[in-house]
């Protein structure tokens, strides 16, 4: 599996916990970001989810066509 | 003696007739009356309640009561018990900043375009562009826009909309094909469809997807105002209040290639071809609307709703020209009257179509009727 692959059966097998409105944008692995983290010894991430999804739609509407 | 906060992430955008107040934080906007725009004001600069109070005298107790409780119900600020409790409570910067040349990008892909798309979003991604819209005035089949998304792979370009005709193909699996990978595709509608829908968000598909009968043929239909467009968020609302809430850092590639502010104006900075995007955004005159506030436009800086409206200025209602020869009209496609707080169809204003001509929109206003 490459990791675009991986990335997507993560995302599959724990699609029911994303929260509502979330788009499959930014994909942050846990583990990378607690090492990134081990300053503080905390993650702003939480435990219970392997990734992070963020939403990225834009502040605004781009177009105003309908 | 107490006093009256309004929270920082409040702000209120005051109106010629009503003003709105704008809770960044929770997202909404609120229609007010200017008397209590007055209030928030007095209570903003420090005068203490029980002077308010005194001021307006016996008669408006009541009223100004009233107005308390409103903004406290609903959140909009609290009370403090001195002086040096208000004042540990600075106001909020309302300054607006990015790291991004440019933001958003608006491209009329042509079929030779869609062939150099590679260059072209190579050289978004270099000037930090994250929104990108995709128009296909043609339909596109799976291979196509698959073709299409997996050249933002190594990119950083994280929201992809895209507009195209809708063809026969076009069902669930379509859309469970274009799903199967992970792309920045945020949205995606169908015009020409034989139907309207807007699909409620399916957790199987990571996109909005919006069917439209509306036959979009070029970008002569951008540029409407209407409340469905508002939005109330932090950068929305900032970069608002200090530039061009279309404008600013966006760049637009038109059907043949000339780059633009926005696909549908008429000024040209050089063609895709030849001249770099990052040239082009060089060019003396690029700029020049990006700092255009609704506070500079005629009407627009009476309206209650100019900080979470967006800007035209492809389509005006060319009626005002400034000093440094931009035009600050009102945009043309905008129905609302902020002198009496009515919305009417923009395109039947007797005013407007000398401008509806200009533009050469009179089939799309008849096609509308
Ligand atoms: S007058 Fe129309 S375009 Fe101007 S700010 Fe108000 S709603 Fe927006």
């Amino acid at each position: 599996m490459n990791k675009a692959e991986q990335i997507r059966e993560l995302a599959r097998l724990h699609k029911d916990q994303l929260p509502l409105n979330f788009q499959f944008m930014e994909i942050i692995e846990l583990e990378a970001e607690r090492k990134k983290l081990t300053y503080t010894g905390k993650s702003l991430l939480s435990a219970r989810h392997p990734f992070h999804i963020q939403v990225k739609k834009p502040c605004k509407a781009l177009i105003r066509i309908l | 003696m107490t006093y009256f906060k309004l929270f920082t992430n409040c702000i209120v955008s005051k109106g010629i007739a009503r003003s709105l107040i704008c809770d960044l934080q929770r997202q909404s906007s609120t229609l007010i009356p200017n008397d209590l725009v007055a209030i928030i004001t007095e209570l903003d600069s420090a005068t203490s309640v029980e002077d308010l109070f005194r001021q307006y005298g016996a008669e408006n107790r009541e009223t100004i009561s009233e107005y308390l409780a409103y903004l406290t119900e609903n959140e909009y600020g609290f009370y403090c018990e001195s002086l040096e409790e208000f004042n540990r409570f600075p106001p909020m910067s309302t300054a607006f900043s990015g790291s991004g040349k440019i933001t958003n990008a608006v491209i009329e892909v042509s079929e030779d375009m869609e062939r150099n798309l590679g260059t072209i979003l190579e050289q978004l991604n270099g000037l930090r562009c994250t929104s990108l819209v995709l128009m296909f005035y043609r339909p596109m089949d799976i291979d196509g826009l698959q073709s299409v998304l997996e050249r933002f792979d190594g990119t950083e370009i994280s929201s992809v909309e895209i507009v195209t005709a809708y063809h026969e193909a076009v069902g669930a699996d379509f859309l469970k094909n274009l799903n199967a990978r992970l792309t920045p595709l945020t949205s995606i509608l169908f015009y020409n469809a034989p139907f309207d829908r807007t699909d409620p968000w399916d957790r199987n598909i990571y996109f909005d997807v919006r069917f439209s009968r509306s036959n979009i043929h070029s970008f002569k239909h951008c540029g409407i105002v209407s409340a469905a467009y508002f939005d109330t968020n932090f950068p929305k609302v900032l970069e608002a209040m200090n530039h061009n809430s279309c404008l600013h850092k966006k760049i637009g590639i038109d059907i043949h290639g000339n780059i633009k502010n926005c696909p549908a104006m008429e000024t040209s900075f050089g063609n895709i071809r030849e001249t770099k995007l990052a040239e082009a955004l060089e060019h003396p005159g690029f700029k020049q609307y990006w700092g255009l506030t609704k506070d500079d436009i005629a009407v627009c800086r009476d309206c209650e709703y100019r900080y979470i409206c967006t800007d035209c200025r492809a389509y005006t209602g060319r009626t005002h020209i400034d000093t440094g020869g931009l035009d600050t009209s009102k945009p043309l496609k905008c129905g609302y009257d902020p002198y009496t707080n009515e919305w009417a169809e923009w395109s039947v204003h007797p005013l407007r179509q000398e401008a509806i001509r200009y533009y050469g929109l009179e089939e799309l206003v008849r096609n509308n009727e």
